[in-house]
């Protein structure tokens, strides 16, 4: 197919970044992503969707094409995190609630060592799951987190030091 | 380096992430607003120049819009109610009426929530019957309409008539999530925004092909994985030259039936818009001179035969679109006074993109 040579205009529409493909191409890991941070599939894949109807708005705005996939990110990103503030509003005085993932009905899916990881991991303080999650989910580095979450490298780094550490207490390692 | 605790949480991470079902993943839905926005911006200026703003807006927004038409001043005219609450009829859009037409316990509640409206006066219901006879009165003339709209396609409805000086929008807000509410419409006020003659005041929008269009009458090439979510072009259509802007000029004035023409310009098209949107700021704000198209608008005969004028002008080239003043002047009438929707117009309804 022929294809004819786009003016300065053109060219530029092109770069911009299409968030509907970015989502389209990180679908499933971008549920996934949720799905650790949330615990069930089916808010993971709600707050994914959510996420995408929200940017999907503003795709001719972002111009950066390196910065797409953390913006993306971030967005699903803050979708967990008003899931699980919402959660924490309306089971305060209630039973907590227990998703699936790391509940006990789910042993067939995970094994008891895992899902014990996974409840320390939601005992801990909410930035320093996020951070734990993002470096020993994503294997993003500092700087990458950084922007995800919108916090500085060293914090990040910081954060991600305090949170293994808090884990291992949590677990009984003495290391 | 990494420590055994490192190993665990990445292992158990890895673990939790692959419990997705991926045969069970819902696909995501696209809202699809940047394309309504493109479609959306060609109609509006389109109406800028019959109608008010206003009332443009309520053409162009869907029911249960946030920007939906602001009202201006209390009606004045006895002959129409102040505002018509449809219920959810057979023809209803599903995104307002997902439980399908109205319930009688719905009814109940409308009737309460009207009642206790603040500013309004007088609630009449009207049946599908009365309606209908109303209807077939009005349109007495248009076999074509008679002949696809029954009884049963005409959703009830409350008229609504308001205390002097109340604002219908004010009173009438809270309804607009209610169940079993369908669209609500101001009569009144579109009858006094568009006065007894608008008919001899429609035209035809002849819209040209600007810089980097989508349109495929613009010779723009949809990529084969181009969706209306995620829009791709193998090749965007070209601006219309001077030169063919002249001869389309000359040519639109020798077709039969077009009374005069006359042309605009993007920077007229512009003033137009922000003046009828002045109201809007956020639209406005957003909206930049070079997203405007320029027109011809037409006058045609009112003994003329549109559809054929509307063909033949659809197939000049470095026309983009075309739209009938006329029929967007009579859909929003048939939805004001009748609660249809304007896909029902048939033939009528403006092209979208």
């Amino acid at each position: 197919m022929k294809v004819e040579q786009l003016s300065p205009g053109g060219a530029l529409i092109r770069k911009r970044v299409d968030v509907a493909a970015i989502f389209a191409e990180h679908h499933v890991g971008l549920v996934r992503l949720a799905l650790v941070m949330v615990g069930d599939q089916a808010t993971a894949e709600d707050v994914v969707q959510e996420a995408f109807t929200r940017t999907h708005a503003g795709r001719g705005r972002l111009r950066d094409p390196d910065k797409a996939l953390t913006y993306v990110r971030s967005a699903v990103f803050n979708g967990c995190r008003s899931v699980m503030r919402r959660r924490a509003t309306v089971f305060r005085r209630a039973v907590p609630y227990e998703p699936p993932v790391w509940s006990a009905e789910s042993a067939a899916l995970l094994s008891e060592e895992r899902r014990e990881v996974l409840r320390a991991l939601r005992e801990l303080p909410g930035r320093q799951r996020e951070a734990l999650t993002l470096r020993y989910y994503l294997d993003l580095s500092d700087q990458e987190i950084a922007e995800t979450m919108g916090i500085s490298g060293s914090t990040a780094r910081s954060t991600i030091a305090r949170g293994l550490a808090a884990l291992g207490r949590a677990l009984g390692e003495d290391s | 380096m990494n420590s055994p605790m490192e190993d665990r949480l990445r292992e158990a991470l890895a673990e939790a992430g692959a419990t997705v079902d991926t045969s069970t993943l819902r696909p995501l839905q696209s809202s699809g607003r940047p394309r309504v926005r493109v479609d959306f911006r060609l109609l509006a200026a389109a109406g800028a120049v019959v109608l008010a703003g206003t009332v443009t807006a309520a053409v162009l927004i869907a029911p249960g819009d946030e920007r939906r038409a602001a009202v201006a001043n209390p009606p004045v005219d006895q002959k129409y109610a102040d505002a018509s609450v449809f219920l959810c009829g057979k023809l209803s859009p599903s995104r307002t009426c997902p439980g399908g037409s109205v319930t009688a316990e719905q009814t109940k509640a409308i009737v309460r929530a009207l009642r206790e409206g603040p500013g309004v006066e007088q609630v009449l219901y009207v049946s599908q019957d009365q309606a209908y006879a109303s209807f077939r009165r009005d349109y007495a003339d248009d076999k074509a309409l008679l002949g696809t709209i029954d009884v049963t396609d005409l959703p009830p409805s409350f008229q609504i008539k308001l205390k002097p000086g109340a604002d219908p929008k004010v009173s009438l807000v809270r309804m607009k999530s209610m169940e079993g509410v369908g669209d609500i419409t101001f009569p009144a006020e579109a009858v006094k925004e568009m006065g007894p003659e608008w008919e001899k005041n429609a035209d035809v929008s002849v819209f040209l092909c600007g810089e980097q269009s989508s349109l495929a009458s613009c010779g723009a090439v949809a990529a084969p994985d181009s969706t209306s979510s995620a829009p791709r072009f193998v090749k965007y259509g070209k601006a219309i030259t001077p030169a063919q802007r002249r001869a389309l000029g000359k040519e639109i004035g020798a077709i039969p039936g077009v009374q005069s023409t006359h042309f605009e310009s993007q920077q007229q098209a512009y003033e137009n818009f922000q003046r009828s949107y002045k109201d809007n700021k956020a639209l406005a704000q957003a909206t930049k001179k070079s997203d405007m198209p320029e027109s011809f608008r037409l006058e045609l005969r009112p003994d003329a035969d549109w559809d054929k004028v509307i063909t033949k002008l659809k197939g000049l080239p470095g026309v983009a679109t075309v739209v009938n003043g006329k029929c967007m002047i009579e859909q929003f009438m048939l939805r004001t006074h009748y609660g249809i929707s304007a896909s029902m117009g048939k033939g009528c309804a403006p092209q979208p993109g």
